[in-house]
């Protein structure tokens, strides 16, 4: 059964999800271009002490690539459902009403996770090229909290989506967007290490939260 | 189920106002705090505070001086200012003032607060410091200390020595 549930959303999110990843490998590579640039322009010794003693983040333009992620994917996989409250079929399926939901969820968050890991395995690998193994380690503890809030932002936005009722809606996004603005808080390099692991759990508490407008939903919303 | 999430949502929701309602709150009801300017004399040997909003000079008494006053107090830091007026002093507590040594020598320092204990990559420059030019020239190099016995031995013992034979080796980075 949940391999049907996986496919019903694969076939919504596929388009999303590959166009998605391709356009974050853009980034990428655009990222790593214009360090090669940077490299051979004003010189490798440049680039360093601008990395270790002026706080630069070359990888800045990656900064809001994860946040888009999770808000396309969220609204890809649950806006459908809410046309004509078709996800209410969905609830009659064999299968307990919270499994079928959080089913939906680890593939959308499973997806979204593949796509970051191709990122953050393309970023490392580029960056060892440029950067010894410290500065690259640094780079991502600053990256880390962004892909946690892509994550976040998919969870928020899942709950914004399926909440039945427009004032909880209007709260959910004023707090979600309150929220997500914790992840970016403006800072030098690696200065979200002490905090990445409260986010972590922070983000893994948000990924069940969505239930509570699934059953608000479920029971018609009031 | 239902009953988890809705417990974690309030958490959440809880979490976040406590962080942006005071923000909010110190966004629209914070003064302003006009920080002093503090120097040390060493012709009065005393402190001597520049409230730059309210254009007053004052010693930690509480005395008021005239701004030419305070700068005389002052020569290192206004030494044009009193040069240009004629009131530069020839000597001060018997050192004799040699202009050029003043300009030569003067130097800053500036250290922010939030970059105390930051995080830096555990990498360091190497200078040299006879390589023949008059300034220190930014090392080609940079290298870094594993300090793994030393670092252990430190959250066992929490001995704050330092023990050199407890490096095992330097590794070197050549830059491009």
């Amino acid at each position: 059964m949940w391999k049907s549930v996986f496919y019903k959303e694969w076939l919504k999110i596929r388009w999303f999800i590959v166009v998605y990843t391709l356009l974050g490998i853009l980034v990428i590579g655009y990222i790593f271009l214009a360090l090669k640039h940077n490299f051979a322009f004003t010189g490798g010794k440049n680039a360093w002490n601008a990395a270790l003693f002026q706080g630069h983040q070359f990888y800045s333009h990656f900064k809001f690539m994860p946040l888009s992620g999770g808000l396309t994917i969220a609204v890809a996989q649950y806006l459908p459902e809410t046309i004509n409250k078709r996800l209410q079929l969905t609830f009659h399926l064999p299968l307990a009403e919270n499994k079928v939901m959080l089913l939906m969820q680890a593939f959308g968050a499973g997806s979204l996770l593949i796509s970051f890991l191709i990122f953050g395995g393309l970023f490392t690998g580029f960056s060892l090229i440029y950067f010894p193994i410290q500065m690259v380690a640094d780079s991502l503890t600053t990256i880390l909290p962004w892909l946690l809030a892509g994550l976040a932002a998919n969870f928020i936005l899942a709950q914004i989506i399926l909440e039945p009722n427009r004032i909880f809606r209007f709260f959910y996004s004023l707090l979600g967007g309150f929220f997500l603005t914790i992840y970016f808080a403006s800072s030098g390099s690696a200065t979200y290490a002490p905090a990445n692991t409260g986010l972590f759990f922070l983000t893994a508490m948000l990924s069940i939260v969505f239930v509570f407008s699934a059953y608000r939903l479920r029971k018609g919303g009031i | 189920m239902e009953k988890i999430s809705r417990y974690i949502l309030v958490f959440i929701a809880v979490l976040t106002l406590a962080i942006f309602l005071p923000w909010l709150y110190w966004m629209a009801f914070e003064k302003p705090i006009r920080k002093p300017f503090v120097q040390y004399s060493y012709i009065t040997n005393e402190f001597l505070i520049h409230r730059v909003s309210e254009k007053k000079w004052v010693d930690t008494k509480g005395k008021e001086y005239s701004r030419e006053e305070y700068e005389q107090m002052l020569p290192m830091m206004f030494f044009k200012q009193l040069l240009a007026s004629g009131t530069m002093p020839d000597s001060i507590n018997g050192t004799a003032l040699d202009m050029r040594a003043i300009s030569r020598e003067k130097s800053f320092f500036r250290l922010k607060a939030n970059e105390i204990d930051a995080p830096k990559p555990d990498l360091y420059p190497l200078f040299e410091s006879r390589s023949g030019r008059a300034q220190l020239e930014w090392p080609e190099d940079f290298f870094r200390i594993l300090l793994t016995r030393l670092r252990t031995k430190y959250w066992k013992k929490k001995a704050r020595c330092f023990r050199p034979h407890s490096i095992r080796k330097n590794l070197f980075f050549r830059r491009n």
